[in-house]
């Protein structure tokens, strides 16, 4: 899918650009951009599979009430990306599915 | 004419005893006011758990309840999500270690196997319990179940063998006759029958109140966190010191009665307890309370510090002033029983439950003693 700019109206001057990675792959968005946004205009339609019947997930309400958005954020899961904020070198992905085991939360 | 029993209440307790009653040669009908489960049965946690018994009478129930428990589901013929995963209490230092060795030791002549592991064993069946656990107890043989489904199984069972159902039929008066219960009324109709078994946890003081008897039973609130589903971290059931001391306290250092307990429903959500509050029937929950609970939980398993609560809930244990239910016929009145004031084990003894009532009442004897549990201690110590 094409990258979708959702930067076109705004102030690009004032933003600064920073990377982050999601699920294993450099992306760039703009430092305290939400992340779900960020990834959006990466093309990134699928944050994460449902739990139980494996659907593909994404922005669905977009204001944190719906919970689709989740990813683990710098080690951190079910964090909600519409809420999160982007900063430089921030590691994003998918949470893992129910049932991998114990070994998810160990820091 | 075969012998007719009335069942009363429709949680786990009265289902189970109307169960065990259809397998005997009696025509047995359940009244219950709104619907299976729809009490404490469903709110509470799931947890058959023996160490958390006081040893005496209920422990010795309870070691025989576990063990039909193993065969119910085969028995029942459905999914009650049974598991053993053992079960611990947690201990965070020497003087929990000292408490819970004794304990552990009182266990053990009373023919439970618990043993003390230390903190390195503990995490080693729980990787994700904190540092800071420097021992706890741990039982294999503990177990967890769906309290709901197990409900709903043995009504399923009971109609199977031609027991009656009837919800939202709630019992407005209890018959008498000559000092002996010939029937009910409910939904303005007379049912007649030979026994009453009144099943009915928390609310047995206010159907019992109608004929003037006083049963001692009081509500002992509790509030439990549930959180979003999580994968398999817990296989088995998880208590921590401090809820044995609040399950037993009389003092009142601890006003809210907390005590952590733990376990992992098949969907993947932690349910995390509790409380005990004797507040009425006031089944707020109350966001201090819950706070408190949570800080715990974190203690015991940091990761829980990430994890989101989705909601939290209330439920009432019948509570009794000796911690032991009243499993009884009622003097005063011929043909009546009573099966209630489990508190916080009527999960783990609903199945000896039902079965040593339905030889009380349809054999007029049972190969348990069932002296500890007669309601005539609660008058006799009156008089």
């Amino acid at each position: 899918m094409k990258p979708v700019n959702l930067t076109n109206q705004v102030e690009v001057e004032q933003l600064k650009k920073v990377s982050f990675i999601f699920n294993g792959k450099c992306l760039t968005g703009y430092k305290g951009q939400p992340i779900a946004a960020a990834l959006f205009a990466n093309g990134i339609r699928t944050i994460r599979y449902c739990e139980v019947t494996g659907e593909p997930r994404g922005i669905f309400c977009g204001i944190g009430h719906c919970f689709e958005c989740r990813a683990t954020v710098n080690g951190i899961p079910s964090k909600r990306t519409c809420l999160t904020l982007l900063e430089e070198g921030m590691i994003v992905s998918s949470d893992k599915k129910i049932g991998s085991g114990a070994d998810f939360y160990e820091s | 004419m075969k012998q007719k029993v009335i069942v009363i209440g429709g949680g786990i307790i009265g289902t189970s005893v109307a169960y065990y009653l259809s397998k005997k040669d009696v025509e047995v009908t359940l009244f219950e006011a709104k619907d299976i489960a729809a009490g404490t049965t469903s709110s509470c946690d799931r947890a058959i758990m023996l160490q958390s018994k006081k040893p005496g009478p209920t422990l010795e129930l309870a070691l025989q309840s576990a063990k039909m428990y193993t065969t119910l589901e085969l028995e029942l013929e459905a999914d009650l999500e049974y598991q053993k995963g053992g079960g611990m209490i947690l201990i965070e230092n020497e003087h929990e270690l000292n408490v819970m060795t004794e304990m552990v030791k009182q266990q053990n002549q009373a023919g439970l196997n618990v043993s003390i592991i230390n903190g390195g064993h503990a995490r080693e069946i729980n990787p994700l319990l904190s540092k800071n656990i420097i021992a706890s107890t741990w039982w294999s043989e503990d177990a967890e179940i769906n309290p709901m489904s197990t409900a709903f199984a043995f009504v399923k069972a009971a109609q199977r063998r031609n027991a009656k159902i009837k919800l939202n039929d709630e019992v407005q008066a209890l018959l008498i006759e000559k000092n002996r219960v010939v029937g009910i009324k409910a939904n303005k109709e007379n049912y007649y029958a030979d026994n009453i078994v009144v099943c009915t946890g928390v609310w047995t003081k206010k159907v019992l109140e109608t004929i003037e008897i006083d049963v001692p039973i009081i509500p002992r609130k509790g509030e439990i966190l549930v959180t979003e589903r999580l994968p398999r971290v817990l296989d088995c059931n998880i208590l921590s010191g401090s809820y044995i001391a609040a399950k037993l306290q009389k003092g009142n250092d601890n006003p809210y009665g907390i005590g952590l307990a733990i376990g992992q429903t098949k969907s993947g959500s932690l349910l995390i307890g509790g409380s005990r509050e004797f507040v009425g029937f006031d089944h707020s929950t109350n966001s201090k309370v819950i706070r408190e609970i949570a800080k715990r939980a974190i203690q015991v398993f940091p990761f829980l510090k990430h994890v989101h609560l989705i909601r939290t809930f209330s439920g009432f244990r019948p509570f009794t002033p000796d911690n032991l239910p009243i499993l009884s016929e009622v003097p005063e009145v011929a043909g009546l029983f009573i099966a209630a004031g489990h508190e916080g084990d009527g999960i783990a003894l609903a199945p000896i439950t039902g079965k040593l009532m339905a030889e009380m009442i349809c054999e007029q004897k049972t190969d348990f003693e069932m002296k500890p549990f007669s309601i005539e201690r609660f008058t006799k110590n009156n008089c």
